[in-house]
């Protein structure tokens, strides 16, 4: 998990409008902050995480045991339920995306943005590790769009979420998508208080892919098979796929699709739609 | 922490199967229940606890 894979490495955390160009560093290193147990929903200033920030009372006794019994992503949790509410409050349909690095996500959301231009305002929140170059292109189809960088950090946390927010200010009724960092591990343990996580599978990537990593298959409502147009070209058996999938996720919804061609998008607009609907009337 | 060492109690996955209602124990998300059912509600084993730390 994250301990090994580097990111719970306290890097600053970026956040840049690519309108303007500004960027605002949102995480300084901030440990040995100790608070009462039940305080914990203030409003933190620091992204990174908190995984071992518990109070450990330091009493210099010899070789004895301090109970603990903290659930390490509680505080995420907690962050995540308050921009679960915020996203209620103003029927804000909020789709975390996630899959490898280079499924297509960005291109799938520049054909998105432009399919669903006329019926919602569209907002994105783009998450990598360095640099802008996705914001640079979402900002080219004019959704307002912010980034995160995360450092050395492997995927969104739902504090990061909410300072990007803060930032773009979806309007009521908008469908905001979050790009999060390429990365089918670690973004799975992640809830962003988003209303559905979608995974982004490509067919160069090979069929086995929700057995391999059954936690991010498992969490999502919904699969894109991406880049069908290139299935003459690669061993990729859709039905072994869809079969994966369901084995780990039986309720998962599953879209092949090709955002280069255009092939099996409307199915993919129409959940979108649907999701929305749901969002607003709910 | 040099010299620290890191306890994992690994829990065991249990789940309630959407189609008979048994509870069962699970090894991974691609088990499925005696009846047939794959059908499976996760409810033990995805835990992330810290539970105590021995100071020296």
């Amino acid at each position: 998990m994250c301990t090994t894979c580097g990111c719970s490495v306290t890097e600053s955390v970026m956040i840049t409008d690519p309108a303007t160009g500004a960027s605002t560093a949102v995480a300084g290193p901030d440990h040995g902050h100790s608070h009462a147990h039940g305080e914990h929903h203030h409003h933190h200033e620091d992204l990174h995480h908190h995984h071992y920030d518990t109070e450990a009372p330091q009493t210099g006794a010899q070789g004895r045991t301090v109970k603990l019994e903290q659930d390490l992503l509680a505080k995420n949790q907690l962050v995540a339920e308050r921009n679960r509410g915020r996203f209620e409050g103003r029927e804000i349909l909020a789709v975390n995306l996630m899959s490898s690095p280079g499924a297509g996500k960005t291109t799938l959301l520049e054909k998105t943005i432009g399919a669903l231009d006329q019926s919602a305002s569209v907002y994105v929140v783009e998450g990598d590790q360095a640099t802008v170059n996705d914001a640079d292109r979402i900002k080219a189809t004019g959704a307002p769009v912010v980034q995160v960088n995360t450092g050395a950090g492997c995927h969104l946390d739902a504090a990061m979420l909410s300072r990007a927010v803060d930032e773009l200010r979806p309007s009521r009724g908008a469908i905001l998508f979050i790009e999060n960092v390429g990365n089918l591990i670690c973004p799975a343990l992640f809830d962003l208080g988003e209303h559905a996580k979608v995974v982004i599978l490509s067919v160069t990537e090979g069929e086995d892919k929700p057995i391999k990593y059954p936690h991010m298959f498992r969490a999502c409502q919904a699969m894109l098979i991406s880049k069908i147009d290139l299935l003459p070209y690669v061993r990729f058996s859709m039905q072994r796929c869809v079969d994966y999938a369901r084995q780990i996720n039986p309720e998962i919804r599953i879209f092949p699709v090709s955002a280069e061609t255009g092939e099996g998008m409307d199915a993919w607009y129409d959940w979108l739609n649907a999701e929305r609907d749901a969002v607003i009337q709910s | 922490v040099e010299g620290a060492a890191l306890d994992i109690i690994a829990i065991n996955g249990r789940a309630r199967c959407r189609a008979c209602g048994e509870e069962i124990e699970i090894g991974s998300f691609a088990d499925g229940c005696a009846c047939g059912g794959r059908n499976l509600h996760v409810i033990a084993g995805e835990e992330l606890r810290l539970k105590d730390m021995e100071v020296a």
